[in-house]
């Protein structure tokens, strides 16, 4: 289960005729489920297993006949995630669930599943199905939060069920976690003890076998922060070089502060990285991760991202407006910084209390959660929490106001022009790449 | 450079950027939905396009062209725009 979704009418409304809001919506609607293919590799080769997306299954719909029916979801489709896993149970199918959202809140998907599997699937799916077979499934299951990417916890996904299906990118892991703990990160830092990262040589076996079940391969990388580790970073973009591949990933400022790294990310087939900028001034970002990081950097933001940029590969900046420091304030300088930086593509989003994150946690001591329950709203667009230096609407409104800023048809032009200029600037005569 | 010239250098542009025969492609196919290129690797042809030809394409016309039969009505329209203006 993948997509983008708003529920403010006013923001869903002008987002549909915004461009570059819409686009990058169809980028992220259109990701397969890299977990569900790994559940998939771990079950036994005698089992036969079905890929499905929530959306080909209609509410009205008679179901499709399972033994096992496995389900993952983000925190904002949870519901129907559980509206499917309740139709499937009352017709005597037994359900699991997994994922983010279960991992974070058991006791909520419990109640709509035989069997819950926290953290993820390696180290606990194997189990699972022995333990299926024999008529005794437990009603949870712990799957590893480390030595993952280790034999033999480490699963090859099923890449070859997604042949035929129109996805315009796939994914594939090369690490889990990220050293800065953001307060309001609700991905893999959640479910595992540590950063782990891949070793290279698997992940290029993984890159070739979702290369091979697509004629237009152009792959995601479902990481938090890639380039953690340079000198693993160097070694992974020398191998990935000669697959010839068009690739996109998440990763800090930092790649800025080396040249060489820069350079291979240009060769390897790097088209962007998507860098959590989170606000345009220092004290916007105080108290964000636990070691200041992004504050300490955000100096050197405007340079970093010019440096990026000129090697060809660019920059999806990010920014998180309602931080607990910004003020009004922010919504301009937002805007100003996105102008003066170049970035070719831009993601604005709204400080989200995902469920189970330290950021919920405080909102929650703070009482400042608007409702007590609130997941199809967890969008990253919808406002969940009373804002320290501003009003709710004060907040929606500015953020209205900014996407029409951002994302109208002048200033995507503005922004392609300027890849275009960056672009023509690095190519020889014969317009090659 | 005649029509039938400059479709040519179109479609050499556009073979060093997918994986397919481009030789029969349909001209008014969709460069990204049935091509198979993203949306950075449009604006990359765009710009080769430009660089190789030396002409400059209207800002808020970068989105629309979308086709192989759009981007040589564009390049013919950058060339007239360019005509009148040396």
């Amino acid at each position: 289960m993948s997509g983008v979704r708003v529920r403010t009418r006013e923001l869903a409304e002008l987002g549909v005729t915004l461009p570059g809001f819409v686009n990058r919506g169809k980028v992220i609607a259109s990701l397969p489920s890299l977990g569900l293919l790994t559940v998939a590799a771990l079950t036994p080769p005698d089992i036969d297993v079905a890929y499905r997306e929530i959306g080909e299954t209609r509410p009205d719909d008679p179901l499709e006949r399972f033994d096992l029916v496995g389900i993952s979801s983000f925190t904002a489709q949870i519901d129907e995630a559980y509206a499917l896993a309740d139709r499937y149970r009352a017709a005597g199918v037994p359900v699991v669930l997994g994922g983010l959202h279960v991992s974070l809140m058991p006791d909520e998907a419990a109640q709509h599943a035989d069997s819950i599997v926290l953290n993820g699937a390696e180290g606990a799916w194997p189990r699972l199905v022995e333990d299926f077979r024999r008529g005794r499934l437990k009603p949870r299951y712990e799957g590893l939060r480390s030595g993952v990417f280790q034999a033999p916890n480490h699963a090859f996904p099923r890449f070859d069920l997604l042949r035929g299906r129109p996805y315009n990118r796939l994914t594939v892991q090369t690490s889990r976690g990220c050293p800065m703990d953001c307060e309001f990160c609700a991905a893999s830092i959640r479910i595992t003890s540590g950063f782990q990262q891949k070793p290279v040589e698997r992940v290029v076996a993984e890159i070739k076998a979702a290369m091979a079940v697509t004629d237009h391969p152009f792959l995601e990388l479902a990481d938090d922060n890639t380039f953690v580790n340079k000198r693993w970073g160097k070694e992974f973009l020398r191998a990935i070089t000669p697959l010839g591949v068009s690739w996109f990933t998440e990763t800090d400022i930092s790649v800025a502060d080396d040249d060489e790294l820069l350079r291979l990310l240009a060769e390897s087939g790097c088209r962007q990285i998507l860098v959590g900028l989170e606000s345009p001034t220092e004290d916007g970002l105080a108290r964000l991760d636990p070691h200041d990081w992004k504050r300490r950097h955000c100096a050197r933001y405007l340079e970093a991202i010019a440096r990026i940029q000129s090697h060809g590969v660019t920059v999806n900046g990010c920014f998180i407006l309602g931080l607990d420091s910004q003020t009004p304030e922010v919504f301009p300088r937002v805007r100003d910084f996105v102008r003066e930086s170049g970035l070719l593509e831009v993601q604005i989003t709204v400080m989200t209390p995902f469920p189970g994150t330290p950021l919920y946690r405080r909102l929650a001591a703070e009482g400042r959660l608007l409702q007590p329950r609130y997941w199809d709203r967890c969008t990253l667009f919808d406002v969940n929490f009373r804002p320290k230096h501003m009003t709710v609407s004060e907040l929606e409104s500015g953020m209205r106001w900014l996407f029409g800023e951002i994302y109208n048809d002048a200033e995507c032009a503005r922004r392609q022009r300027h890849y275009m200029e960056l672009v023509k600037a690095r190519m020889p005569r014969d317009g090659a790449d | 450079m005649n029509p039938k010239e400059l479709e040519s250098e179109l479609r050499a542009l556009l073979a060093g950027r997918c994986r397919l025969d481009v030789s029969d492609f349909d001209p008014d196919a969709d460069l990204v939905r049935e091509l198979g290129l993203d949306s950075l690797a449009r604006l990359r042809l765009l710009a080769a396009v430009e660089h190789r030809l030396e002409v400059r394409f209207e800002d808020a016309r970068l989105g629309e062209i979308r086709t192989l039969r759009q981007l040589a009505g564009a390049v013919a329209e950058a060339i007239k725009t360019k005509g009148g203006a040396s």
